[in-house]
């Protein structure tokens, strides 16, 4: 019982302590949410992510020193869509935070604001780990990115309305700056339109579908599943057929599958970032797209 | 029929979350089917663990094909204040309600609040469901102080410290009714427990864990082990445990490994009751046990592990007789096993597992153990503790 009397007296002691906080503090899944929140909440908002552009975020553990940020977190912001379905679950529940469990002000998803493509008509195990909610790699197109913001703004407003206006002119700058890097990385990008890639999973849907071009040969026949010998030679056939000239894989990756089929086909393989920090050249939003369309289009 | 009836009634209650929420995903529901080839070179039925009650589920599974617990888990939030979860093991002999629990959700402070029937939190391992297990068999400390794993009925509460590192002080009030307690003299609480875990990173590239757990149960009534002797009065049992994992830049799905070991150390003091002869006899206990594992995914879809067990006991009391009739006394030798075990994932959702024992737990025989398992979850996507 002694051990029960101190947890105790520990416990009041930090309730306490906890009770004056100056900024919001910001939990993101995605390093993508972490640089839209710093862009959005400027020096009213302490942000940290979960994860970091080499990690693959499907497959994350739930580890003690991420429960242990979440318990202080006055928000959330990850993707959803099932994309962190392996892990967010068990930090929420172990978090003892109520601010940011499902359907508080504190618990953001962005891919509830965007349209999702490729959702299953069907979900049936036998074609991989399919989302049922539909695509959920969204930030890869700068309009979700720019829909996304609109929801996270008034999101950041609603949860401390005395900053309102701060937050309203960094919406209003980021969206100006933003509107006018969509329209110089669309005009970088006109010349692949049309062109095919092969890809290494189905994370470029949104960016495809942006950029007006053809990433629907994977190098994953199912969903998570990777590929075999037979199903690597029918890709060979595919890369002739629709002219394909470079295979792409994101940063968190293994490239091996990739690198087999570039040198087999004598395409190029390259390594997209995929999200902020993906490589050394990424620091924010706006450096991935410039640095991806760099990549595709050189 | 009696058991049914919780079935029905968690569906009953899951039901206007389905509604609210609007989504066929919702409750999330998953079953878990497991199997296995177990081959022996000694007769299992035979087998024993010197020094220590064997628990009801304590021995080892029969030798040739048979299916392990299938399990139906179904979870949801309920409100914005609970969210519940029940799992149904499904066994030869019957169904069985291994987990029903409500957690809070609305407290906030870094509290979180557990009720109903829940394994306990109690070591590391024991608060894993057995299909997430590493090997195919509880390490020889769990077979021997809780007949595999430790549940109860009760309330757990937990406090998570604000602070970057993790701590988390939890502590469970529980009716002491299932082994090895056994019927609380005062009613009331029968067993209880409280730990203290920390963890953290290294980097990127490492994260730990480690805590420390005390359970007891005083005025223990009558806790019948697997051959219907007694044993009545006070135990308690204190634990360590140390987890480490290892993955390049933290993406465990290429390449990973995992290093886990806990320390148990039980201390008794009581009245044994042979359940043939009806003698008696004072017990001392004294037992003591560890295990450490150590699992590696070399290759993606690919895991190899090897694990080394080690019990020992000291009992002593008032008339040897008995307790060497019940299987207390142990001539100096300490319970070792040895394994090895290889797995390949094809999805996320199956796993095949081959494992090696070289078992020691008799003092005069070594008996060669072979497991080929499977298991399989379909349905929802589980999230996993650390």
């Amino acid at each position: 019982m002694k051990t029960l009397t101190t947890a105790g007296l520990i416990l009041l002691s930090t309730i306490a302590a906890n009770s004056a906080h100056a900024n919001l503090e910001i939990f993101t899944c995605e390093p993508e949410w972490a640089s839209l929140a710093t862009e959005l909440g400027g020096d009213r908002v302490t942000v940290f992510s979960a994860t970091t552009g080499k990690q693959d975020p499907h497959h994350i553990e739930a580890r003690p020193s991420l429960i242990a940020k979440i318990r202080r977190a006055d928000l959330i912001i990850c993707t959803g869509a099932e994309l962190e379905s392996g892990w967010l679950p068990v930090l929420l529940s172990k978090s003892g935070n109520e601010k940011i469990q499902v359907g508080r002000p504190g618990y953001f998803m962005a891919a509830d604001y965007v349209e999702l493509l490729e959702k299953p008509s069907t979900v049936d195990r036998s074609q991989g780990d399919v989302h049922a909610g539909g695509n959920p790699h969204i930030h890869t197109s700068p309009h979700n990115i720019a829909s996304v913001a609109n929801a996270l703004s008034r999101r950041l407003m609603e949860l401390d309305n005395t900053n309102q206006s701060a937050y309203s002119a960094a919406h209003t700058s980021f969206n100006q700056r933003w509107k006018a890097a969509i329209v110089r990385w669309e005009k970088q990008a006109e010349v692949i339109k049309h062109q095919s890639f092969a890809v290494d999973h189905k994370n470029w849907v949104y960016l495809a579908n942006w950029l007006n071009v053809d990433m629907s040969t994977t190098l994953e026949p199912k969903l998570g599943i990777p590929p075999g010998t037979e199903y690597l030679a029918e890709l060979i056939k595919a890369v002739d057929q629709k002219n394909i000239r470079k295979v792409i894989h994101a940063a968190y990756s293994n490239p091996r599958a990739a690198r087999w089929l570039a040198e087999r086909s004598n395409i190029k393989s390259i390594e997209l970032p995929y999200t902020v920090g993906g490589n050394g050249q990424v620091n924010n939003l706006f450096d991935l797209f410039d640095e991806t369309i760099r990549l595709l289009v050189n | 029929m009696k058991r049914i009836y919780p079935v029905c009634y968690l569906a009953v209650l899951l039901a206007p979350a389905v509604m609210a929420a609007g989504t066929e995903y919702n409750p999330q529901m998953s079953l878990i089917l497991d199997g296995r080839y177990s081959d022996y070179s000694n007769d299992p039925a035979s087998y024993t663990l010197p020094g220590f009650q064997p628990g009801d589920e304590a021995g080892l599974n029969s030798a040739g094909f048979s299916i392990g617990e299938s399990e139906l888990v179904l979870s949801s939030n309920i409100d914005s204040y609970f969210s519940g979860k029940a799992t149904f093991a499904f066994a030869e002999d019957g169904a069985s309600v291994e987990e029903a629990f409500i957690e809070s959700l609305a407290i906030g402070h870094g509290i979180n609040l557990k009720f109903g029937r829940f394994l306990s939190s109690f070591g590391y391992l024991n608060s894993r469901h057995a299909h997430l297990w590493d090997f195919a068999d509880a390490p020889l400390m769990y077979r021997a102080l809780f007949g595999d794993t430790f549940r109860d009925d009760g309330v757990q509460i937990n406090y998570l410290l604000p602070t970057d590192l993790f701590m988390q002080i939890s502590a469970e009030f529980l009716s002491g009714n299932t082994f090895p307690a056994g019927g609380n003299i005062d009613g009331g609480v029968g067993a209880s427990t409280v730990s203290f875990t920390i963890g953290g990173d290294m980097g990127t590239d490492h994260a730990w864990q480690t805590g420390v757990s005390h359970w007891q149960a005083s005025n223990i009534g009558e806790r019948l082990d697997a051959n219907d002797n007694t044993f009545s009065g006070d135990s308690k049992i204190d634990a360590l445990h140390v987890v480490y994992k290892w993955s390049p830049d933290g993406n465990p799905l290429q390449q990973n490994f995992k290093f886990q070991m806990e320390y148990f150390e039980r201390t008794e003091d009581g009245v044994m009751t042979d359940a043939i002869s009806s003698n008696t006899s004072t017990c001392m206990g004294d037992q003591k046990g560890w295990y450490a594992q150590a699992v590696y995914q070399f290759i993606p879809r690919w895991r190899t592990g090897i694990r080394i067990d080690q019990v020992s006991a000291d009992n002593t009391g008032d008339n040897i007789t008995v307790l060497t009739d019940i299987g207390l006394i142990t001539d100096g030798h300490d319970a070792q096993r040895a394994s090895a075990m290889i797995e390949w994932l094809p999805s996320e959702y199956s796993r095949l597992r081959l494992q090696f024992n070289s078992d020691q737990s008799a003092a005069d025989i070594t008996d060669q153990q072979i497991f080929m398992q499977y298991t399989f979850s379909l349905g929802a996507h589980g999230a996993h503790q650390f």
